[in-house]
């Protein structure tokens, strides 16, 4: 890659880094495992430079393999990871609360496979249309469909066992839309 | 206590520690992986001024040992026209809430008699149901309750149905139903060991009536791995390391192979023949083979063996279809297989221009558009019959709805 086409991609990959990191955090539950999935995402980004398209494609193609490296690292890893405790300065008024939610919520993303997570996700993280979740994950939108449905049935039971309740506010956006960092 | 689902994630990130990496780690990674490529592609230049030699090549007639250069036919969805097949017989999913929703009614497949496997599942109660649909008269005849839920279809004939059940990554069941006695029987199936439970397999009953399970592993991107079951037995798989890395597919006392490298190889009791030695022009195997790499699969239409393969890095599909008798390959880009018969291969295209379900016409070499683009995994020719499946009007972000469909084949098409 020369200097310009490196160039840019340090300035791409400075831009999306963070957010690519939230989302394997979520894909994964760990901020270090997060940041060894970005890693290796953008590894591969890297090498695929100079075939990409600008704007959008970058960043879906980026997306698409952060996706990829966190599903076959969980299937690599042998038990389900611990949810983390990496809580970071808080009130203590309202640290109790946050964390008891947090690790309710990590617990049970925890327990989902790795494509029902990914869907889970990307849909309702990173508020992406069906199609954009079927274009990273690489299967058709009915699949989309059938492992959210599945996810989210698996997270309202697992709440459900710690006497919660997770509700999904209506109106996912259809477009694509990017979290910035 | 009640969580807002949305809210929850973004909660769960808001307060990111310090992202401690370097970039400088990531650039001189990929360089390095940059110039393993670079050198292995320099090793593989050298092979391939060798295997130039046999190029792209049909065994055909009466020597099997000298190839000659198969003529190239490429058909073009563009020009295909429209053909209205008259239904005669559909069903209908529609889920208008699909995150508390999981009930369907669909076709599964056909009989080679000519019946339509339909299942309804209920969500509610965990029932789901099994019947044979004669689409002459639309009467769907219900079966005993299978003892599991089946995934996948093994073979559908006039004596019994074969299905699949993945019940857990170390359990799974194939489900066979006796039709003259209406019984079901279920034979325990042991998955090997490492399989990636994610992606589909491949399964079939072959002439030696042994059920054959071909399968990616987790930590391999690409080659299928093979293992073969007793029948009725079941219990643990035989490896087949004969057919690893290759896509399989049998059908009357054939049996058709391809591998990633798009050697062809057709085989039955009389011999072997190599159809091709390698991918089709234009039709690279995609460069970041770590994230994109797909494999070919292959089926057979009669006797010619048809192959599906992914293409470089823009990852486009294209359909062989290598008639040895003709000494042809036809050729459809943008468009993979889904199902085939004797004469006809139906062929969806979810990404080209021209979105679509197409019937190739191995005989006439017409390529007609049936309909909008499949949208489930569900399709099927036997005996005269077409299923296929298409988006409902309603289909949405928000909702699912697909229709699926049977018709007869136009006389002489």
């Amino acid at each position: 890659m020369g200097r310009r086409g490196e160039s840019e991609f340090v300035a791409f990959a400075e831009a999306c880094r963070p957010a690519l990191r939230r989302t394997a955090f979520l894909m994964c539950g760990d901020w270090d495992h997060a940041a060894d999935i970005v890693q290796e995402a953008m590894i591969r980004v890297y090498v695929a430079w100079p075939r990409l398209e600008q704007d959008h494609g970058l960043r879906a193609y980026a997306r698409r393999a952060v996706v990829s490296v966190a599903i076959e690292q969980a299937r690599k890893r042998s038990s389900r990871e611990v949810p983390t405790d990496q809580i970071g300065d808080r009130r203590v008024d309202d640290a109790a609360d946050q964390l008891a939610d947090r690790l309710l919520l990590m617990s049970a993303l925890a327990e989902l496979p790795a494509r029902q997570r990914a869907c889970v996700v990307l849909r309702f993280y990173e508020d992406l249309g069906v199609e954009a979740v079927a274009e990273a994950l690489g299967c058709r939108t009915g699949t989309v469909k059938s492992q959210t449905a599945r996810g989210l049935e698996a997270l309202r039971a697992a709440y459900a066992r710690h006497g919660g309740e997770l509700v999904v506010r209506p109106g996912v956006p259809a477009e694509a839309k990017e979290v910035t960092p | 206590m009640s969580t807002e689902l949305h809210a929850a994630l973004r909660e769960a990130v808001s307060d990111a520690p310090f992202d401690e990496s370097d970039l400088r780690t990531v650039i001189d990674a990929g360089s390095r992986r940059l110039r393993r490529r670079a050198t292995v592609r320099a090793g593989a230049s050298a092979l391939l001024v060798a295997a130039l030699v046999a190029s792209v090549a049909v065994v055909s007639g009466r020597s099997d040992t000298e190839p000659r250069p198969a003529h190239v036919v490429r058909l073009d969805l563009n020009r295909a026209q429209n053909q209205h097949l008259d239904v005669l017989a559909s069903v209908r999913t529609t889920l208008r809430d699909p995150a508390n929703e999981l009930d369907h009614d669909r076709f599964e497949g056909l009989t080679t008699d000519g019946l339509v496997l339909r299942s309804r599942y209920t969500y509610h109660g965990n029932v789901t149901e099994l019947g044979l649909l004669d689409p002459e008269t639309g009467r769907t005849h219900w079966l005993p309750r299978p003892p599991r839920a089946p995934q996948n279809v093994v073979e559908l004939t006039a004596d019994q149905l074969v299905l699949f059940a993945n019940v857990s990554e170390r359990r799974s069941d194939l489900l066979m139903f006796d039709r003259p006695s209406e019984t079901w029987t279920s034979i325990r199936i042991q998955p090997p060991e490492g399989i990636e439970v994610h992606t589909p397999p491949q399964l079939a009953i072959a002439p030696d009536g042994r059920f054959y399970l071909g399968h990616n592993l987790e930590d391999e991107s690409g080659p299928m791995h093979w293992w073969s079951y007793a029948l009725p037995e079941g219990g643990e798989g035989r490896p087949e390391p004969a057919l690893d890395g290759e896509s399989v597919a049998w059908e009357d006392g054939l049996q058709a192979r391809v591998n990633n490298d798009g050697r062809v190889v057709l085989s039955s009791s009389a011999g072997e023949r190599v159809v091709a030695e390698e991918r089709p022009a234009g039709c690279a195997r995609p460069a970041d083979r770590e994230l994109t790499d797909i494999p070919p699969t292959v089926r057979l239409a009669g006797t010619r063996p048809v192959v599906m393969y992914v293409c470089g890095d823009e990852l486009h599909v294209m359909t062989a279809v290598y008639d040895v008798d003709r000494g042809e390959v036809i050729q459809v880009a943008g468009a993979d297989a889904r199902a085939a018969d004797e004469d006809h291969v139906l062929l969806g295209a979810d990404r080209s221009k021209r979105t679509g379900v197409y019937l190739l016409d191995l005989d006439r070499l017409t390529l007609a558009r049936i309909g909008p683009g499949t949208y489930e995994p569900q399709t099927a020719l036997v005996n005269g019959l077409v299923l296929w499946n298409r988006a409902g009007p309603l289909d949405d972000k928000d909702t699912y709805d697909a229709l699926w469909k049977v018709a007869r084949l136009p006389r002489g098409s």
